[in-house]
């Protein structure tokens, strides 16, 4: 499914003491599968991405497609539809929950879209087993769930009714280092198999730097470069904007810095053979 | 004899004691019920704060001393703009209004919210929010800060600042405990414990705590990246001890 932005800008209460800009004349185009990545600090305009592909809020000036949808302010018809083929999750998770157990917050979205299936029972147990919990959370009340298990519900929600584009808002915030290697491999998965494409907005670039395939720098309102993996080689553009350079990036570059050669890796596995054939 | 500045028991196995202000890590499975412990005080657990036990008398008193900043409530303000906001601790305690402006104005200059005062606080992004609240709970001078995953929240810039600020903070006599998620934050602190399933598994210095390396890694919490490139090389035989600088490390392996 293609998505478009088209000069697309945004303004916030107009006209008034509390007007501030989001977006400024941002466009980009999505064309293939894969995992999209958008890297910035906090107040680039990262969420309002996510929100305008979902149609939660609607631009003051420019389109963006999705698909056969154009969302530029006029009324939508058919807006369901939209909704069904493309899933967001909410940074803060407790904001999202509506329900008081965790079977009826996960089957809330195939109610509301009118899935028709025999078999919804299976299908609960299922989403929760592709986010690594088991059967014992399906009674508990997703609002006294911890941040780490509550963030893991919240991407089982929007599993279930298999949207074909996939926009997730900070997703490590509150997960340990097993539960990041494990969203990893979900996230290939999906992609591999499945051919879904996949919008991750964040500011971890550690994380990012293993999975996604494209990336777009953003600052103040715009977005700066974009382009694949070597982009997060320049430790300058990544000072510039304020964020963190990734560790393998920094040990790699501090290598070169001295006068050896190397190799470019992303795992530490590999890394490690490649000192070790170099230095002996 | 040293003197006591929090103790902390629950049912036997989960005890801690801290005798000197310093930043203490707590990872593991069960954070979410050590804080609500913490909170509200409950009957199977006892908390001492100088040595005085904590009861329904003293309640009050209790949560003078030590001040709490959550995740959960990272969107909750009570004031209309951010300088109302800052100032509630303040006026609570009755300082008068002359003071309360000078206070206000030398902490947000260290804290770069000088030009965001006037603003409505459900107007600013995540990263200042979270800067907001740690500078409302830090600006009556508590003895104990408690911190629930909100570091996680913050820019990398600004990431290195409040690390500058604890320091100081903690050269003046104060104890900061942070409970969460990331292990990367471990290497902030000079102390961390590990708990599982409500039950102390390692109570030590942080560096000696990293060692343990296959306890970590089944207990999924893992390890922080530099540590885990010094363990691999000593493994190779290329380094012979730690090296937490990169310059350093690349120069001893090329000799």
């Amino acid at each position: 499914m293609e998505i478009k932005f088209d000069r697309v800008s945004l303004v916030i209460n107009p006209y008034t003491p509390l007007e501030k800009t989001i977006l400024n004349s941002v466009s980009f185009e999505i064309k293939e599968t894969g995992i999209y990545s958008f890297l910035g600090k906090s107040n680039s305009g990262k969420t309002a991405i996510g929100e305008l592909i979902n149609a939660l809020i609607s631009p003051t000036n420019g389109k963006v497609y999705i698909g056969k949808f154009i969302n530029d302010g006029r009324k939508i018809r058919k807006i369901n539809r939209l909704r069904l083929s493309a899933g967001y999750v909410f940074k803060n998770p407790y904001d999202m929950f509506i329900e008081s157990t965790v079977r009826k917050e996960i089957e809330c979205g195939m109610k509301y879209f009118k899935y028709k299936l025999k078999d919804k029972n299976f299908r609960a147990k299922d989403a929760l087993k592709l986010v690594g919990l088991d059967e014992t959370f399906l009674n508990m009340n997703p609002r006294k769930l911890n941040l780490r298990d509550a963030k893991k519900v919240a991407i089982a929600c929007i599993l279930i009714f298999n949207p074909e584009i996939i926009i997730l808002d900070e997703p490590t915030i509150g997960l340990n280092n097993k539960d990041k290697t494990d969203l990893e491999r979900l996230l290939k998965l999906l992609k591999n198999r499945y051919g879904k494409t996949i919008i991750i907005l964040s500011k971890d670039t550690n994380f990012c730097f293993k999975t996604s395939d494209y990336f777009y720098l953003m600052e103040k309102t715009r977005i700066i470069t974009h382009g694949d993996k070597t982009l997060l080689k320049d430790e300058e553009i990544l000072k510039a904007i304020g964020l963190e350079v990734p560790h393998i990036v920094k040990f790699s570059n501090e290598v070169r810095r001295q006068g050896h050669k190397l190799h470019d890796y992303i795992n530490i596995l590999d890394l490690i053979k490649g000192v070790y054939r170099d230095a002996k | 004899m040293k003197k006591s500045i929090l103790k902390y028991r629950y049912n036997e196995d989960l005890e801690f004691n801290v005798e000197k202000p310093q930043i203490i890590t707590i990872l593991g499975n069960s954070n979410n019920r050590i804080l609500n412990n913490l909170l509200w005080n409950n009957k199977k657990g006892n908390i001492f704060v100088d040595e005085i036990e904590v009861n329904d008398a003293n309640f009050y008193k209790y949560h003078q001393d030590v001040s709490f900043i959550l995740y959960k409530q990272l969107n909750i303000f009570i004031g209309e703009t951010v300088s109302d906001e800052i100032a509630f601790g303040l006026e609570s305690l009755g300082i008068s209004r002359n003071d309360i402006h000078e206070i206000i104005t030398r902490e947000a200059r260290i804290f770069n919210l000088t030009d965001k005062l006037e603003k409505d606080p459900n107007s600013l992004g995540s990263n200042d929010k979270a800067l907001v609240k740690i500078l409302s709970a830090m600006i009556i001078n508590p003895k104990i800060i408690v911190l629930e995953n909100i570091l996680s929240e913050l820019d990398y810039e600004d990431y290195e600042k409040i690390k500058k600020i604890f320091n100081e903070y903690i050269k003046k006599g104060g104890t900061i405990i942070n409970i969460t998620n990331n292990v990367e934050e471990a290497l902030i602190g000079s102390r961390t414990i590990v708990v599982c399933d409500m039950k102390v598994v390692c109570d030590d210095k942080t560096a000696k705590v990293m060692t343990e390396e296959k306890l970590l890694k089944r207990l999924g919490i893992g390890l922080p990246f530099i540590i885990e490139l010094n363990k691999y090389l000593i493994d190779y035989a290329l380094i012979d001890k730690y090296y937490m600088d990169y310059g350093k490390m690349v120069k001893e392996i090329w000799k």
